[in-house]
C-alpha cells in the first residue's frame, strides 16, 4: 500500500506540470485530433486498394492504428523528465529517501498513461462523430494504456542510463517510424512485403494494433508482460545510475 | 536493525573511490560523535561531495566500510536512509513545484502523512508567504532554505549538509548558521557539514577534518588545530584556521 501511495504522490508532481502548462495541455488535446483528420484524409485511398479486405469504413481500420501510434510517440518522451531531474539534482534527493524506487517510475508512467487514455477517448469520440464504428473500444483503451506504460518505462530507463537529452531524442527518432511502419497500425500487412510481416510479429506496436481490431489474449498478454519487464528495467536503472556516482 | 542509541553517528573506515583516472577518495577515515557538528573542510575537488554521497548511500565506495546512525550503510542502505537527512551541494527542490508541494512529496516518501510538519517547516524557514509559489521564482537564499527544510522533513538523526552556504549572501549565510546551531543545540541532531569557508567550520563545528586530494590531512577541534600550528611556528600573530589549512593542504581553500 505504501508503494501505491508513494507512486500516486510522485505522479501528482507530473500531473501538476501538465496542468500548469496550458500550451502543453492544448497540444495533448489537439494532437490526436490532427492525427486522425490528417491520416484519415491521407489513407482514405489505402482502404480501396484491392485486397485490403476491410469491410468497414477506412476510419474503422485507421482509428486503432492512430491510437497505438500516438501511444508510443507520447510515451517515448517520458524519460526527458528523469534526465532533467538528474541534471537538476532532484533525482539524487529522491534516491536518498527510503522510498521504493519503483514509485519514481510508476508515478511518471501513470501520468503518461492517463494522458494517452484521455487522448484515446478523444480520438474515439471524434471517430464516432465522423461515422466510424469502433467495435472494441474497451480493448483499444487497454492496449493503448499497456503500450504507453511499456514504452514510458523503457524511455525512463534509457533516460536514467544515458542522462543525455540527445541520446533519448536519438533513440526515439530512430525507433518511432520503424515501430509504426513495421506494424499494421496504418497498413494491412497482407499488402506489405513478407519480411515486414515477419518482423511485425515481434513488434509490440503491431501486437497492440492487431489486438485492438481483433482482440486476442496472446497479444494482450505479451503487452502486459512487456509492461512488467520494462517497469523492472526502469527500476533497475536507478541502481545502475547510482553505481556510476 | 536501527539502534536508536549510538555513540558514533558516523563511522567510516578506509573509504576509497575512483572515477576512471581520478582517485577521488584515497583511504578516508571519519568518526563523528552523536550530537556534534562535524566540519569537513577542503578545496574544490578534494573529495567532500564524494564522501557525502557515500555516507548518504547515494553511491558506494570501491573499498571501505560505512556505518551511519548505527546502521551498516552498505548492507542496509534503506535503514540508513530512514535515519538521515541530506542537503546536497546542488539544489534539490523541484523548481516547477511550490515549497509546500516539495515538502508534502518529501514527507510522503518517508511515509509521513501528517501535514503539520510541513507547515512548521514553512514557518521556521520563512517560506509561508511563498509556500504556494513555484520554487523557480525564489531567490537563492529562499531556495537554499527550502532545500534544508526538505532535508529536515522527517526530523533525521543525522543531517548532511554539503556546502550549504556556498553562493549565499552574508545575511542568508548568517541565518543558515543560526539555524544549524539551533538544530544541533535544541534538536540534538548530529550534523556533518562540508565547506570551504574556514570561518564557517570554525564557528559551527566542534570537530574538523581537512581533506585534500582524497585524504584526510589533519583533524581535531578548531582550537587544537590552531594550537598545533602555534606550537610549531611561535609568533605573535594570531593563528587562524586559514593558516592551519594552508599548512596542511598547501594551497588556498577557495580554488
Ligand atoms: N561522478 C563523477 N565522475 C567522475 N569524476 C568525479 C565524479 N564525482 C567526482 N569526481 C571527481 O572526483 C574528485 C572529487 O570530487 P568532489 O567529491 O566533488 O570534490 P569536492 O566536493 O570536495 O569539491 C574531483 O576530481 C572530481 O572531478
Ligand atoms: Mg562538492
Amino acid at each position: 500500500m505504501t508503494a501505491v501511495r508513494q507512486s500516486w504522490q510522485v505522479s501528482l508532481r507530473y500531473f501538476r506540470v501538465l496542468l500548469r502548462q496550458p500550451a502543453f495541455l492544448l497540444i495533448t488535446i489537439v494532437q490526436p485530433l490532427i492525427w486522425l483528420l490528417l491520416f484519415g484524409a491521407l489513407f482514405k485511398a489505402v482502404t480501396q486498394i484491392p485486397g485490403f479486405g476491410g469491410n468497414g469504413s477506412y476510419l474503422d481500420y485507421l482509428t486503432p492504428g492512430i491510437v497505438v501510434m500516438l501511444a508510443v510517440s507520447s510515451a517515448g518522451w517520458t524519460g526527458m523528465g528523469f534526465i532533467e531531474d538528474i541534471n537538476s539534482g532532484v533525482m539524487d534527493r529522491l534516491l536518498v529517501t527510503p522510498a521504493w524506487r519503483g514509485a519514481f517510475n510508476v508515478g511518471s508512467v501513470a501520468q503518461c498513461v492517463v494522458s494517452v487514455v484521455l487522448q484515446t477517448l478523444l480520438i474515439i469520440g471524434l471517430a464516432l462523430l465522423m461515422g466510424a464504428e469502433i467495435a472494441h473500444a474497451g480493448v483499444l483503451l487497454l492496449v493503448a494504456a499497456l503500450l504507453a506504460a511499456a514504452f514510458a518505462s523503457l524511455s525512463n530507463g534509457l533516460g536514467v542510463l544515458t542522462r543525455q537529452r540527445e541520446s533519448l531524442i536519438g533513440a526515439v527518432s530512430l525507433l518511432l517510424l520503424p515501430l509504426t511502419f513495421l506494424s499494421s497500425a496504418l497498413m494491412q500487412l497482407s499488402l506489405a512485403p513478407g519480411w515486414i510481416e515477419t518482423v511485425a510479429k515481434f513488434n509490440p506496436v503491431d501486437w497492440a494494433a492487431v489486438a485492438a481490431r481483433d482482440p486476442d489474449l496472446l497479444r494482450i498478454g505479451l503487452l502486459a508482460a512487456l509492461t512488467v519487464l520494462s517497469g523492472w528495467f526502469a527500476t533497475r536503472a536507478f541502481a545502475i545510475y547510482q553505481r556510476s556516482l | 536493525m536501527t539502534r536508536t542509541v549510538f555513540e558514533k553517528a558516523i563511522e567510516a573506515v578506509g573509504l576509497v573511490k575512483r572515477y576512471g583516472e581520478v582517485q577521488a577518495l584515497d583511504g578516508v577515515d571519519l568518526e563523528v560523535e552523536a550530537g556534534t557538528v562535524f566540519g569537513l573542510l577542503g578545496p574544490n575537488g578534494a573529495g567532500k561531495s564524494t564522501t557525502v554521497r557515500i555516507l548518504t548511500t547515494l553511491s558506494r565506495p570501491d573499498a571501505g566500510t560505512v556505518c551511519v546512525a548505527g546502521v551498516d550503510a552498505l548492507r542496509d542502505p534503506v535503514g540508513v536512509r530512514r535515519a538521515i537527512g541530506v542537503v546536497a551541494q546542488k539544489h534539490s527542490a523541484d523548481p516547477d513545484a511550490t515549497a509546500r508541494e516539495n515538502l508534502v512529496l518529501q514527507a510522503e516518501l518517508y511515509g509521513l502523512r501528517d501535514r503539520s510538519r510541513v507547515d512548521e517547516l514553512l514557518e521556521r524557514f520563512g517560506l509561508q508567504d511563498a509556500a504556494d509559489r513555484q520554487a523557480k521564482t525564489y531567490s537563492g537564499g529562499m531556495m537554499r532554505r527550502l532545500d534544508v527544510a526538505i532535508g529536515l522533513i522527517h526530523t533525521p538523526k543525522v543531517l548532511f549538509l554539503d556546502e550549504p552556504t556556498t553562493g549565499l549572501d552574508p545575511e542568508a549565510r548568517a541565518d543558515l548558521w543560526a539555524e544549524i546551531e539551533r538544530l544541533a543545540r535544541e534538536e540534538r541532531m548530529t550534523i556533518l557539514l562540508t565547506t570551504h569557508y574556514l570561518e564557517e567550520a570554525d564557528r559551527l563545528a566542534s570537530q574538523i577534518a581537512i581533506v585534500d586530494r582524497g585524504r584526510i590531512v589533519a583533524r581535531g577541534t578548531p582550537d587544537e588545530l590552531k594550537a598545533e600550528l602555534r606550537a610549531e611556528a611561535p609568533s605573535d600573530e594570531p593563528v587562524s584556521l586559514n593558516d592551519v589549512y594552508l599548512k596542511h593542504a598547501g594551497r588556498a581553500v577557495a580554488a
